[in-house]
């Protein structure tokens, strides 16, 4: 179990602290205007921080250390056994984590579409 | 399922396409009460929402792996194929990477036209209006 944090996963979780930043801009503007929707606005920037911390941070997990994935791929001699399980448990962790990533954009969505009404 | 199949997930995949339509739609939204209200914020906001689909789209297309676990079938089998087989997963990540990035131009987007909510006191709102 380890976390590596490459390219992907660092531009993700950058893009979170932005959206963190524009949250505390959409709260400055709410202070200054007193608009209700501004505040459903920072609720959404909020939502999408979290959304790509998510994202970036599942991206850098792996749940088993390099020295097995360097075996499994090494050598290629397909055990089928081992193979199966980590193919497995990989796949059905990608997809639990994509699932959460994708239902917490679309809560973020559902923000903005209010807030917009409200506007 | 094995890790190949992931990214094809039904739900997944509907859930990611369901957004990008969902952006499209925030965009037209925007356009439209544009037209009613006559308010330079809701372009802003337009725009934002179109780069946000961008961006959806590029995960949508380029997020699922071309090869996966082939990719180290092929290298160990057909060694010579090692050059192409890189580029094509390295210019995958790129391509990702690019669209990703465009979150930034999002944020810049939003955060001018946050900034333009708040100088023009209450402009989002129903009390902004005369």
């Amino acid at each position: 179990m380890s976390f590596l944090f490459d390219v992907a996963s660092v531009l993700m979780i950058a893009s979170g602290c932005g959206y963190i930043l524009l949250a505390g801009v959409a709260f400055f503007s709410y202070k200054q205007s007193g608009s209700k929707a501004l505040l459903i606005f920072l609720g959404a920037f909020i939502t999408l921080f979290f959304m790509n911390l998510y994202g970036g941070v599942a991206g850098a997990y792996h749940p088993f250390d390099g020295n097995l994935l360097g075996y499994l791929f090494g050598g290629f001699t397909f055990n089928v056994l081992s193979t199966n399980i980590t193919v497995t448990l990989l796949a059905d962790i990608t997809v639990k984590n994509m699932f959460v990533f994708e239902t917490t954009g679309v809560i973020a969505i559902i923000l903005f579409m209010i807030a917009l009404y409200k506007a | 399922m094995d890790a190949f199949t992931v990214l094809f997930d039904p739900l997944l995949f509907y859930l990611s396409l369901s957004m990008i339509v969902a952006y499209a739609a925030l965009c037209g939204l925007s356009v439209a009460i544009f037209f009613r209200r006559r308010r330079r914020l809701l372009l802003l906001l337009a725009c934002a929402f179109l780069i946000l689909m961008v961006v959806e789209i590029g995960s949508f297309y380029f997020e699922p792996p071309t090869l996966d676990w082939s990719y180290y079938y092929l290298v160990a089998n057909f060694g010579w194929l090692k050059f192409s087989l890189d580029y094509m997963k390295f210019a995958q990540q790129e391509f990702w990477l690019i669209f990703q990035s465009l979150n930034f131009l999002a944020i810049a987007v939003f955060g001018v036209a946050m900034l333009l909510a708040g100088k023009n006191r209450g402009e989002l709102s129903k009390e902004g209006k005369k």
